[in-house]
């Protein structure tokens, strides 16, 4: 990562570790929107996204100081915001991986073979994913659309790398099934 | 190894923000972190308040009583001392001092001239004495103080005696007369 995209708001970090009002209000303005978004996919009610966006900033404007720019502001920010609703979930007893008996061994060609022959959409994926079970749906959530990687997903949801990987292979066959019943 | 269905969703996703926050939300959860976030001013507890520094301070003020009392009673002795030699080296010297003065007046050889130059150098040991006599009740160094004092004493008496001494008028030829014999 390029250092100009890592040391990206830090005039505004720095005056935030200051303990600048006015200036944590501007960085929280700033990625208010894009985290509520992350808690919204994770945790799917508005109130309980809330909840945890305003515990998420005030443990990431607490411990500003141990931010020391080896990620992006918003990279850490986000790890905090998904731990958070992790934290959640599990509080709510909700699954974090889904078993099925179904055999989903998927081969990576049969994956490939069935991405060629669908048309993908925005919207028909978003409605896919609402449709899995919930531990597909973390899973593909933090993979496909935040990005992380199955090390850090394997951290976060305190499963090994295989069961993540294989835990991703599932939810995508379930969700491309899905899409192509929509 | 990323495929079609990765790659297309990473090239559209920003497309899977679909949720807003509307400025009074935001505010409002702004509202619920900022409290939080100010640093809670540390909670001092007056020294004077805790019992070990009661203690100290007790201790502090008997030691400072005492060493005030001590210091005071020692001077006040002190200064009795310095009295008291004050008072028998005025008594001594006065009387001499007198003696001298009483010579002086009875003295019908002196000039008028004479007088006055004896006066102002008496005026000038006068004020010194008095201002040495100040000093004494300074306390410090008083045995030099007591040292000028006598000093002046006898300077008043030095300067007495060799006016009188010129005063008096030098009878040469009874000298000879006396060798003479």
């Amino acid at each position: 990562m390029s250092n100009a995209i890592v040391f990206t708001h830090k005039d505004l970090i720095e005056r935030s570790k200051q303990g600048d009002t006015k200036t944590q209000y501007k960085l929280y303005a700033l990625y208010v929107e894009a985290m509520f978004n992350v808690c919204m996919r994770m945790v799917k009610i508005k109130e309980d996204a809330e909840d945890i966006l305003q515990e998420s900033f005030i443990e990431a404007f607490k411990n500003l100081n141990n931010f020391r720019y080896e990620s992006t502001f918003g990279a850490w920010l986000k790890r905090i915001v998904i731990n958070k609703s992790i934290n959640h979930l599990k509080l709510k007893k909700l699954p974090l991986i889904t078993i099925e008996n179904d055999n989903y061994s998927i081969q990576n060609n049969t994956e490939e073979h069935q991405d060629n022959h669908l048309n993908f959409d925005v919207n028909r994926i978003k409605k896919g994913i609402t449709l899995l079970p919930q531990g597909y749906q973390t899973i593909i959530n933090l993979y496909l659309i935040e990005g992380y990687d199955h090390v850090e997903i394997s951290e976060v949801l305190g499963i090994n790398t295989s069961t993540s990987k294989s835990q991703y292979h599932r939810a995508k066959k379930k969700l491309i099934e899905i899409m192509h019943q929509l | 190894m990323s495929n079609k269905f990765e790659k297309y969703v990473e090239k559209h996703k920003l497309e899977f923000d679909v949720h807003t926050i509307d400025e009074a939300s935001k505010l409002r959860l702004w509202g619920q972190i900022a409290p939080q976030l100010t640093k809670p001013t540390p909670k001092v507890i007056p020294l004077w308040q805790k019992p070990v520094f009661k203690v100290a301070a007790t201790i502090v003020l008997l030691m400072g009583c005492t060493l005030f009392f001590t210091l005071y009673t020692s001077n006040i002795n002190q200064n009795t001392i310095v009295n008291n030699e004050l008072y028998d080296i005025d008594n001594h010297y006065k009387v001499l001092v007198n003696n001298q003065i009483t010579l002086i007046k009875h003295n019908t050889h002196l000039t008028e001239e004479d007088r006055t130059e004896f006066l102002t150098l008496i005026d000038d040991l006068d004020q010194e004495y008095n201002k040495l006599k100040k000093e004494l009740t300074l306390g410090i160094n008083n045995q030099k103080i007591i040292e000028a004092i006598i000093s002046n004493y006898r300077k008043k008496i030095k300067l007495m005696e060799d006016l009188l001494n010129r005063s008096y008028p030098i009878n040469d030829t009874i000298d000879d007369e006396a060798i003479t014999l």
